[in-house]
């Protein structure tokens, strides 16, 4: 990977979610993060995709009902 | 300048990968992390922000902003990101850590991408539509 793509690459990440910054300038102060902090990050990405699962096939079944009415 | 200085921080995890072995930032308890632990830290934060792109993705479809058909291509998205964040832990655990920088700098790109797409304003179906044509994740083997 050329530094031009890595630099594209952390332009968009600065343009698109500013408090990815922080994120990485946490990891960056050398601040270690324990396997229950892992552990926490994951399970919490993995409520928030059911989550979003849910949300998606609820939104399916609505879109079905609406073409059968019509 | 002061873009080029936030830059300049967000270089240095990445270069800091490149060169994993001699990563030695220092803790405020005085404590010198591993690379392993460094590694550990920036998986935590992508996952983190690729669980962000997932919450906002589940407010703009409950909010009518995009269709299901454009939320289910954002999870297969996400889940890829994801996929490539779990190669890039399972190669730094084991050492590899060419192929750990690889997926990592890999995923960066989609969740960029993919939070522009998502604060697009205004955002639309259309808009939205618009802007995430441009989103093709990899996992590196």
């Amino acid at each position: 990977m050329t530094p031009a793509m890595i630099l594209a690459i952390l332009e968009g990440v600065l343009g698109a979610a500013p408090q990815l910054l922080a994120l990485w300038q946490q990891a960056t102060a050398g601040k270690p993060v324990s396997a229950a902090d892992v552990s926490s990050v994951l399970s919490q990405y993995g409520v928030d995709r059911q989550v979003f699962l849910l949300a998606i096939q609820k939104a399916e079944a609505e879109g079905t009902a609406a073409t059968k009415k019509t | 300048m002061l873009k080029r200085c936030r830059f300049a921080l967000l270089l240095v995890p990445l270069l800091a990968l490149s060169a994993c072995q001699t990563t030695t930032p220092t803790t405020a308890a005085g404590t010198t992390p591993s690379a392993l632990q460094t590694f550990d830290a920036l998986y935590a934060n992508a996952v983190s922000a690729d669980d962000l792109a997932i919450k906002a993705a589940t407010v703009a479809l409950q909010s009518g902003f995009i269709n299901a058909t454009q939320a289910s291509m954002i999870l297969g998205i996400t889940d890829s990101v994801k996929a490539a964040l779990d190669t890039a832990n399972a190669a730094a655990q084991s050492g590899d850590i060419g192929t750990a920088s690889g997926n990592l700098a890999a995923a960066l790109g989609p969740i960029a991408i993919l939070s522009a797409c998502l604060t697009t304003k205004p955002l639309t179906v259309q808009t939205f539509a618009a802007c995430s044509v441009k989103l093709t994740p990899v996992v590196q083997s």
